[in-house]
């Protein structure tokens, strides 16, 4: 084993004062300027992997999908395959133009707010913590706190908006929590995400124990916390129990949303006052 | 020399890092996503003197809390005191074949999900056995691989190199 000099010791024991320094003081002021100026530098690379990767996944999906046609074609006329070939191509890029339309077309039927696109550039998920990195920062006029959607729902709010990057802390995060209504009973409640929330289910916390929520009732943001704007989708709710205290009711929502499948999303940049 | 060799390595853990979170971090395996980025600072550090050790693993560190971090700078240094202590533990002169490097990196990974574990439940974060389990087991397993193959790779690559290398002075 080999063993560290006294002059490498000072250096970690400075080094690591340094960064403590830096970690209190970010986490203090909630100003991350150093994190900021890195992340602006590299987001363009990792926004261009991005949609490389995306591309290739878009590609192999066609593929794998159309599959079983392609190999009938085959066995009928060989000629076709590069026909095929482009076909998909095609397709792709129309399944692509599908979901920009669909979103195009909701932030358009929102009259409330102004919205603007995003990609996924990268996501870190664990049992606790569940954050997207998209492409879009402050130069895009996106702030902390921005709510961030897409045409299925709710996927969660701006953490930290950098020059040309946001971290997105989404609904399953386990110190997430939304403001949110019942559509068909009108009962309140706060959907938090939970440990082990990673597979697309929030619990729905605080509901009212005289409420006449049922399984299957869809669940929306409602104003109230006051960074979530109303009526975005959050999900349906599964299952229905009562608390450990017995003094409230709490449900299993299974979110609209899959954080495994997001690579487009849309962020509120401005709320319209009426 | 060190300097290429240590720009060489910081590409390598930027090359992981996008692959990890573009697309390992889709992949589920009991609720885990596999993590390559501590297995490759892992792999990386055992080759590397202690400095250079501490600078790959502060280097993923500081992408992961750049990109991802809650408060910048803990996976700084966690993942820079991961480096300092596998590159202090394992003699990198020492012939590690496949199979050792992927028992170390297990077991690094292991201690290190063990030590994320104990400091989140220290900040009242709600922590669950079962996940910890799932969590070394799919994270470890998936380490060892990935070191396993990395340097059974570099090893064929070495003595194929050799191999011309002496081809070459025999013709001269």
């Amino acid at each position: 084993m080999k063993k560290l000099g006294k002059k490498h010791i000072i250096i970690f024991a400075c080094i690591t004062a340094l960064i403590l320094a830096v970690s209190i003081v970010s986490f203090k002021t909630g100003n991350n300027a150093v994190s900021n100026i890195i992340g602006t530098v590299i987001s363009p690379v990792q926004s261009g992997t991005a949609a490389v990767v995306r591309g290739t996944k878009n590609f192999a999906v066609n593929i794998f999908s159309s599959g079983k046609n392609a190999r009938e074609n085959e066995k009928l006329k060989a000629e076709i395959a590069s026909l095929n070939d482009q076909l998909r191509m095609v397709e792709g890029y129309k399944t692509e133009n599908e979901k920009l339309r669909s979103m195009l077309q909701l932030a358009e039927s929102r009259s409330d707010f102004e919205s603007t696109a995003a990609n996924v550039i990268g996501r870190s998920i664990d049992e606790l913590h569940s954050t997207i990195t998209i492409d879009k920062g402050t130069r895009h006029n996106i702030k902390k706190n921005a709510v961030v959607y897409t045409a299925d729902g709710l996927v969660g709010r701006v953490s930290e908006a950098g020059y040309n990057f946001s971290k997105v802390q989404t609904i399953f995060d386990a110190e997430s929590a939304v403001s949110a209504i019942c559509l068909r009973s009108g009962d309140m409640g706060i959907v938090e995400g939970s440990s082990l929330s990673t597979g697309g289910i929030c619990t729905m916390n605080y509901i009212d124990k005289s409420a006449k929520t049922v399984v299957g009732d869809m669940v929306e943001t409602s104003a109230a916390g006051g960074i979530f704007p109303q009526g975005i989708l959050i999900g349906k709710i599964t299952q229905i129990k009562e608390d450990n205290r017995a003094l409230t009711l709490s449900a299993v929502v299974e979110t609209s949303v899959n954080p495994n499948n997001l690579d487009k999303v849309l962020v509120i940049t401005d709320v319209i006052a009426k | 020399m060190k300097t290429v060799n240590n720009l060489k390595k910081l590409t390598g853990i930027y090359i992981v890092f996008l692959l990890q979170s573009l697309i390992f971090e889709n992949i589920r395996i009991f609720s885990c996503p596999p993590d390559i980025l501590i297995a490759a600072t892992i792999v990386l550090s055992v080759s590397s003197e202690i400095k250079s050790a501490a600078l790959l693993g502060g280097f993923a560190g500081l992408l992961t809390d750049v990109m991802y971090g809650r408060v910048f700078g803990i996976n700084i240094l966690m993942y820079m005191y991961l480096g300092l202590l596998v590159s202090l533990a394992v003699d990198k002169k020492s012939d590690n074949s496949p199979l050792i490097m992927g028992w170390i990196s297990f077991v690094c990974i292991a201690l290190m999900e063990i030590v994320v574990a104990l400091l989140k439940s220290m900040f009242g974060y709600p922590s669950s056995a079962g996940f910890l389990t799932a969590n070394i087991f799919v994270k470890g397993i998936f380490g060892a691989i990935f070191a396993f193959l990395y340097v059974l790779l570099r090893e064929k690559v070495a003595k194929r190199r050799k191999k011309a290398l002496s081809g070459e002075e025999d013709a001269q």
